[in-house]
């Protein structure tokens, strides 16, 4: 369902949409709360949360509703160091960074806020695919988070990404560095064996550029499919996606100081408790 | 004994002006801008009563409390803005006065300050008893709208504050929202402080809102924002309007307000207190009330010479009368007042620069038989 209204006479947010719809209270303020509900005024859109929200005569109020995203239920963050100006999550699989029109509940920035200080920004600095898991970065001022997307873009982090294939890479494969450019862009990976074992090997994939499904798309281009990748891989696979965004390390812009982080084993789905650190 | 003045070129008001013309030769006036019907009774009455029972000294310098209150209960409900009536509500005998000293507090020697023209006059007067210099843009003729990319030009150094006048005296045009979003752009980490007078912020027709400067935090962090009850309670005579700014900024108006005025009336503000809350929707009304007086005259002047594209906001209309005449708007004022017998304001004294359009403004505030009676004069020529 999706409302676009217009509105004349200054109102209150809740009532405005109770009036042009069946929802509960309770739910439109749930909404409100998920970032489902919009609002244009002066010029601007921007997400109406709060449910004392006013709105004024000149505002137009957006609200995009799909159950399926209101209800959905997935894993929550876990902080693994807070550094003050930014801090070092671990994104489970399921859990997004950016949120869409039809809310932002389950993305890194606002799953944080339940778990810190409400009241503190929190900004993403890089992106992982929603079914990845593993080390994201936010940052908790618009300054640090300019410094710290900086880095990112101009290829000064180092990032190594792990991911869980089936079999074993043919002899010879691996090491392998993959140059295969992506929607045009460049792209650069360089991938080694870790581990083989009966359940497959996993591979690392250290990556510098950061383009849109890099780490899948090149171990694709080596016949080695992470698991679980039914657009590059098997499309009939339906376990879940094997990759992991393993570490990341930099040198720190505000302080100066070289920081390596990397996930926490314990905190892996089950099939990586199998394969030894 | 030798004055040097500090406004020479300054004479008497043209709205004084234009009125004493009017009343010598008893003609209808449309000219300076006041409804010919009396406010809302029970504010009357709160008035009277308040006179009667001894509320009569000075009230405090910001304004009487529950006054304040029911200012920042009407500018959380209707902008979504939650005000402190302590530190950002100031009330002012008459929104004149508040122009003047936020002018004051916030312009300096040799400071630049952004009018448009037609600007209101006061402002230029306070701008250099300040010290300051104004800067005039046009704004374009015929729908007077903001150029943004002249005022970027405009900004520099000196640039210490934009006044702004939504709904526009005497042009009625109003500011849209690409409008703030343009001025929020260019005053982004600048020291410049914006002046809003949004005296006819109930005045908007059309379906059109009110594009205030309350509705954007950017924008209001700088601004001073000015309105007032004479033009939403039709008490012009009461001279009594307020000042929403940030707390630094109402501080600073505060310090230039107890010295030039001190106080507003008394048991003006209480009156006004009790009138708010017990009819806090009165001021939604007025739109719908002043658009079918804007339609009423503007349809009766259909076939006159006059050209009008109908007001978006204030009780004011502009009639283009090049059709009729080819004489200056003042001058077609002073004929228009004397031989048509209907009084109206010219537009070019609002302005530093010449315009490119004869028009002239006529005050559409007037019981529907005044304005009636008015257009069948106008609609003759």
């Amino acid at each position: 369902m999706e409302l676009h209204l217009p509105v004349t006479v200054a109102t209150p947010a809740v009532e405005c949409i109770a009036r042009h719809c069946d929802l509960s209270r309770t739910r439109i303020k749930q909404l409100m709360k998920y970032g489902a509900v919009w609002r244009t005024r002066a010029g601007r859109t921007s997400r109406l949360r709060k449910a004392s929200s006013q709105l004024c005569a000149g505002d137009e109020l957006h609200v995009y509703y799909r159950a399926e995203v209101i209800d959905a239920t997935v894993p929550k963050p876990v902080l693994l160091h807070d550094e003050g100006d930014y801090s070092v999550w671990h994104k489970p699989a399921g859990v997004l960074c950016q949120g869409s029109k039809y809310g932002d509940h389950h993305t890194l920035p606002r799953m944080a806020r339940h778990t810190q200080n409400a009241d503190r920004n929190n900004l993403l600095v890089h992106r992982l695919d929603r079914f990845t898991f593993g080390v994201c970065l936010l940052a908790h001022s618009k300054a640090v988070q300019a410094l710290l997307s900086r880095l990112f873009a101009t290829r000064k982090v180092e990032k190594h990404y792990h991911a869980l294939c089936d079999g074993f890479p043919a002899q010879g494969v691996l090491p392998a560095t993959v140059d295969q450019a992506i929607d045009g862009r460049s792209a650069h990976s360089e991938v080694s064996l870790l581990e083989s074992s009966n359940n497959g090997s996993k591979l690392n994939v250290r990556i510098s550029s950061g383009r849109k499904h890099q780490v899948r798309i090149h171990l694709a281009s080596l016949d080695l499919p992470v698991i679980g990748d039914r657009q590059y891989g098997d499309p009939t696979d339906q376990r879940d996606l094997q990759l992991c965004a393993y570490s990341l390390g930099f040198t720190c812009p505000v302080s100066g100081e070289q920081k390596s982080y990397r996930v926490e084993q314990a905190l892996l789905p089950p099939l990586w408790q199998t394969f030894s650190a | 004994m030798n004055i040097d003045s500090k406004l020479p070129d300054i004479g008497t008001t043209i709205f004084s002006v234009m009125s004493a013309l009017a009343q010598q030769n008893d003609a209808i006036n449309l000219g300076q801008g006041f409804p010919d019907y009396d406010g809302p009774a029970y504010l009357r009455e709160r008035l009277a009563h308040y006179v009667r029972d001894g509320f009569n000294q000075y009230p405090p310098m910001t304004g009487v409390e529950a006054l304040r209150e029911q200012i920042a209960l009407k500018v959380q409900r209707l902008y979504d803005r939650p005000v402190s009536a302590d530190s950002e509500v100031t009330v002012v005998p008459g929104a004149t006065e508040a122009l003047f000293c936020a002018i004051m507090a916030t312009v300096n020697a040799g400071d630049e300050v952004i009018v448009f023209d037609p600007a209101y006059d006061s402002y230029e007067p306070a701008v250099r008893l300040a010290g300051g210099k104004t800067i005039h843009l046009a704004l374009k003729a015929p729908e007077f709208t903001v150029d943004w990319q002249q005022v970027r030009d405009a900004i520099n150094q000196r640039t210490r504050m934009i006044i702004l006048n939504s709904p526009h005296n005497p042009t009625g045009s109003v500011l849209s929202p690409d409008d703030l979003v343009h001025l929020a752009d260019l005053v982004r980490d600048t020291n410049i402080v914006l002046l809003a007078d949004e005296v006819y912020e109930h005045l908007v027709y059309d379906g059109l809102s009110h594009q205030s400067l309350l509705l954007v935090d950017e924008l209001y962090e700088r601004a001073f924002v000015v309105s007032s009850f004479g033009k939403t309670f039709h008490v012009t005579g009461w001279k009594t309007g307020y000042c929403i700014a940030p707390p630094l900024l109402s501080a600073q108006l505060r310090k230039v307000h107890q010295f030039v005025t001190f106080v507003g009336v008394t048991p003006i503000q209480w009156a006004l207190a009790d009138f708010m809350r017990a009819e806090p929707d009165y001021c939604l009304q007025l739109a719908g009330f002043y658009q079918a007086k804007r339609d009423l005259f503007c349809n009766a002047l259909v076939g006159s010479g006059f050209q009008i594209t109908p007001s978006s906001g204030t009780y004011f209309q502009l009639a283009d009368y090049s059709q009729i005449s080819d004489r200056n708007d003042r001058a077609m004022c002073e004929w228009l007042t004397k031989e048509v017998k209907v009084a109206a304001i010219p537009i070019s004294v609002f302005c530093a620069a010449p315009l490119s359009h004869q028009y002239v403004r006529f005050c559409f505030a007037k019981q529907d038989n005044t304005l009636l009676k008015a257009a069948k004069r106008l609609a003759s020529l």
